[in-house]
């Protein structure tokens, strides 16, 4: 098997800040500060190293250009403006094709939104054929999974077992915001309150400020380096069109991501049965199930009955969302796209919390994304430049 | 650091006290104008006779420009929905419906369900278009038929 440009590309450093309802006293600037210096003192860089970055934080409108003087004001190549998965995959391109060596990619959020009475300003888009139907991006999620529930009969106990097991692994890690907050329970999941049905509070996703970033390079500087090096082996990405403009109708959504895995599986040279870590992105709970089916981990509609007994546990065949997800380690804006990629770093290079660390991993998927949002970007990982099994 | 100064979002305090009224583009604005006159519009491609909606600037089944406005008889049935208890903002009293419509032409759109609670509903229950009164706007929505 042939290495494809993907898997010359390595991840050398990944670092997350503490992660919270409220960062009391920072901002995105503080925060990104914190993150720069940690990547640059885990892969025992210096600035001048770094020869492109993709620095961002959309909701507070820092762009990527404006961000380069943070290192200095040195030639640089520069990402665009978006973030997560499609970041690390343009960042990956650019190394492959020459145009840098070394890229930092971060992304913060802090100071954002504070309303109680409302949901959260970028969960609740003005279009004109959604918004005045009191539409709202769980909403839009709901319509999803309600199908999906009608036409194959999922229960509202496989996505509530998806969301304890979620918010589990929040309880134990240090760094996220409902760290240490208590177990969850599937019961405890179908009794929180209603949010919108299928979905009850606890199927769905948190509000967070925060802040993380990752380093890349060429696999090449990755071996001579002292850090910790894992490799990107497949990689794809699936648009649909703008998210929250039209209807998720489940026929033409519902299996968004298939397009994008069968090309980052082709790839890397992997199936889905050789996935170690599986760090789906779980903006609700339902989204684990379609994915495991999008991806031909098991059957359209045989999704509930696969997380089931504990399949998609730490300890399982197929653990997801290791670190607590947007459910419970973060969502701050668009920072908890790149953090798939970072925590599929970390379980790859052994950097997990001893209790959330998956035994001797050797692949991860990550992803970004969803049915209801009409996009979803893949990424596949592993301690490997090639990764067949 | 002028530049770093978060961005006043748009939509916040003005709208949670009145209920969002649709804001019609070029391209849009004859679907909106008709719902004033109680009818339901979407775009028909006369080359390859398919339905497009939300509205298009050109057809992007046969990418030619045929598209006309069509009125459609606004009958339907349930593709998808959900009792939202959370609303968008305080403006909505909950619990309400939304739902994605599946038009007997065969388009979808996004609406409301109104006269029916969610107990009552089910996927691929019939419903005909119903039009409501949203400030100087009028919306498309739907209810059960037999
Ligand atoms: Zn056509």
């Amino acid at each position: 098997m042939t290495n494809t440009p993907f898997q010359d590309i390595a991840i050398v450093a990944g670092y997350n800040s503490q992660q919270a309802k409220h960062l009391e006293g920072q901002d995105d600037l503080s925060l990104l500060t914190d993150v720069i210096q940690n990547l640059l003192s885990q892969s025992q860089l210096t600035a001048d190293d770094i020869d492109g970055i993709n620095i961002n934080s959309a909701v507070w409108n820092l762009k990527p250009r404006e961000a380069l003087s943070m290192l200095g004001g040195q030639e640089r190549w520069c990402g665009n403006e978006f973030m997560g998965i499609a970041a690390v995959i343009e960042a990956a391109g650019a190394i492959a094709t020459g145009q840098a060596d070394t890229i930092m990619i971060a992304c913060a959020q802090a100071g954002e939104y504070s309303h109680t009475g409302a949901t959260a300003p970028w969960t609740r888009p003005s279009h004109e054929f959604s918004e005045c139907f009191g539409l709202y991006t769980a909403a839009e999620f709901a319509l999803c999974a309600q199908r999906h529930m009608a036409i194959y009969g999922t229960q509202a106990s496989a996505l509530a077992e998806v969301a304890a097991t979620i918010r589990c692994n929040g309880h134990y890690h240090p760094q996220a915001q409902f760290y240490g907050k208590g177990l969850v329970t599937p019961e405890q999941v179908l009794a929180s309150r209603m949010v919108c049905s299928p979905f009850h509070l606890l199927d769905c996703c948190i509000t967070s400020e925060g802040a993380g970033g990752l380093i890349i390079t060429t696999a090449e500087r990755a071996r001579d380096m002292d850090a910790k090096a894992v490799f990107i082996v497949g990689a794809g990405t699936d648009r649909q069109g703008m998210s929250y403009t039209r209807a998720p109708v489940w026929d033409q959504c519902g299996d968004v991501g298939q397009r994008a895995a069968r090309r980052a599986f082709e790839q890397a040279g992997l199936k889905p049965t050789d996935i170690d870590v599986c760090e789906f992105y779980d903006p609700f709970s339902f989204e684990i199930i379609r994915q495991f089916e999008a991806f031909g981990f098991c059957k359209p509609g045989e999704g509930g009955d696969f997380i089931a007994n504990g399949r998609i546990a730490i300890d399982g065949e197929f653990p997801v969302a290791t670190n607590g997800g947007l459910l419970s380690f973060s969502h701050a804006g668009t920072l908890q796209m790149l953090q798939k990629v970072i925590v599929a770093y970390e379980q790859l290079s052994g950097k997990m919390p001893t209790s959330l660390q998956v035994k001797n991993p050797t692949t991860a998927m990550a992803t970004n994304g969803g049915s209801g949002a009409l996009f979803c970007d893949v990424m596949l990982l592993a301690n490997q430049a090639t990764a067949n099994k | 650091m002028s530049t770093w100064d978060k961005q006043t979002s748009s939509s916040d305090e003005h709208s949670f006290n009145a209920l969002p009224e649709p804001s019609p583009t070029t391209l849009s604005a004859p679907h909106w104008d008709a719902c004033k006159r109680n009818q339901l519009l979407a775009q028909q491609c006369h080359s390859c006779q398919q339905f497009v909606f939300p509205p298009q600037p050109f057809c992007p089944h046969c990418v030619t420009d045929t598209l006309a406005w069509q009125r459609s008889p606004g009958k339907g049935r349930i593709y998808s929905f959900t009792e939202i208890h959370r609303p968008q903002t305080p403006a909505y009293s909950t619990p309400y419906v939304a739902a994605i419509i599946e038009l007997d032409e065969g388009w979808h759109m996004l609406s409301n369900i109104i006269d029916s609670p969610a107990t009552l509903l089910s996927i691929n229950q019939r419903v005909e278009v119903v039009f409501i009164e949203r400030g100087a706007s009028k919306i498309p929505c739907f209810r059960r038929t037999l």
